[in-house]
C-alpha cells in the first residue's frame, strides 16, 4: 500500500461557470503510480471552485449553469460582495455567489480504481467547476492511494 | 498503511444554524497522528450536521445560510424563483419523511434540507503531515440541532504513518 500525490494546472477561460474535464489527467495519475487498486482523492485547495462528476455534453453544462443559478443567482444581494473583509484584509469582491456554489458542491471526491481503471461508467467524467468571475489559473490535487 | 480515527466534540450554543470553524482541530489531529501520507476524512453523521470548506468570512456564512433558507421555502410551497430544482424535492422528501420518526425540522424550517445539500463528510489529502487546503480555505461544521446539545465530528485520518 502507497500513496502517490501529484498536481496539475487547469486554466479557466470564461468568466462564467466554466467545466474543465480532467478524467484523463486522473487516469494517468493512477498509471504513474503503477497500482492495481485503490482509490484517487481529487481536491482544490480553493473557495471558488469545486471538484465532481457529471455527463460532460453542451446540455448538461447548460443544466448545471442553469441550475445553479437557481441557488445562487448571479444577480443576487451577497453581503460578502460588500462585506469589509476579515481581521486579514481579506473578503470584500463580487464573488459571493461563487462562495456559496462551491460549498455546495464541494471541494473534493474520491473514486475507487480497480485493475488500474478509474471505477467511472462511460460518459462519467471528473471535472472542475469553477465558479470564480475572473479567468485563472487553478492547481488541482490528485492523490492516488492503493497497492 | 495504517488507519487513526479521533472524535471531536463541538457545543451548540446559539439558536438556528451554528456555523464552527474545526480547522484547527483536526490540523491538531493531523499533526498528532503523525501520518506523513495520505487522506484525512471529516465526517457528522447526524441529520442536522453537515461539514463544508469555505473562506469562513461572516458575509460567506450569511449567504449560504440565505441559499439554503430559499431553498427550503421554495420546496416547502413559499417559492421565491417559482422554479423546480432536479433532485432536490425528492432529497426534501426523504428527509421529512425521516424527520417524523427523528423528531427533525419539517420542511421548511431552518436547517431542514442543510445535511442533504453540503453533506455528511469531506477528505482532503495530506502531504508530509500536513493537510493541503488552500490559504483561505477551512474546514466548517455547520449544525442546525437542538441547542446545549453536542455535535460528534468523526476524523479518519488513513495513510502512510512516520515509523
Amino acid at each position: 500500500m502507497g500513496v502517490k500525490t501529484s498536481e496539475i494546472q487547469v486554466e479557466k477561460k470564461e468568466e462564467d461557470l466554466y467545466v474543465t474535464k480532467i478524467t484523463r489527467e486522473v487516469q494517468d495519475a493512477i498509471e504513474s503510480a503503477s497500482f492495481k487498486s485503490g482509490i484517487a482523492t481529487i481536491f482544490i485547495g480553493c473557495t471558488t471552485a469545486s471538484i465532481s462528476t457529471m455527463e460532460y455534453t453542451p446540455q448538461s453544462i447548460k443544466h448545471m449553469r442553469e441550475a445553479l443559478e437557481r441557488v445562487a443567482p448571479s444577480d443576487g444581494h451577497y453581503i460578502h460582495n460588500t462585506s469589509v473583509g476579515d481581521a486579514n484584509g481579506h473578503g470584500a469582491d463580487d464573488n459571493g455567489k461563487s462562495h456559496v456554489r462551491s460549498a455546495i458542491m464541494g471541494p473534493s471526491i474520491t473514486i475507487p480504481f480497480n485493475s488500474g481503471k478509474l471505477m467511472l461508467d462511460k460518459g462519467l467524467e471528473v471535472v472542475l467547476l469553477d465558479f470564480d468571475i475572473i479567468k485563472r489559473t487553478r492547481k488541482v490535487i490528485i492523490q492516488i492511494m492503493g497497492e | 498503511m495504517n488507519v487513526k480515527t479521533v472524535e471531536l466534540h463541538f457545543d451548540k450554543t446559539e439558536e438556528g444554524i451554528q456555523v464552527t470553524d474545526i480547522t484547527r482541530q483536526v490540523d491538531h489531529s493531523v499533526i498528532d497522528s503523525q501520518m506523513q501520507d495520505g487522506i484525512v476524512i471529516v465526517h457528522v453523521s447526524s441529520p442536522t450536521l453537515s461539514i463544508s470548506t469555505m473562506d469562513y468570512e461572516e458575509g460567506n456564512i450569511q449567504d449560504l445560510k440565505s441559499a439554503l433558507s430559499k431553498l427550503e421555502k421554495r420546496e416547502s410551497g413559499k417559492s421565491i424563483y417559482g422554479h423546480s430544482l432536479a433532485g432536490m424535492g425528492t432529497a426534501v422528501s426523504y428527509i421529512e419523511h425521516k424527520g417524523k420518526h427523528l423528531g427533525l425540522p419539517k420542511a421548511g424550517d431552518e436547517g431542514s434540507i442543510m445535511h442533504a445539500i453540503l453533506g455528511p463528510s469531506i477528505t482532503i489529502p495530506v502531504k508530509s503531515n500536513r493537510t493541503m487546503l488552500g490559504k483561505w480555505q477551512q474546514i466548517l461544521l455547520w449544525d442546525s440541532g437542538k441547542i446545549n446539545a453536542q455535535a460528534r465530528v468523526v476524523v479518519q485520518i488513513i495513510g502512510e504513518f512516520s515509523a
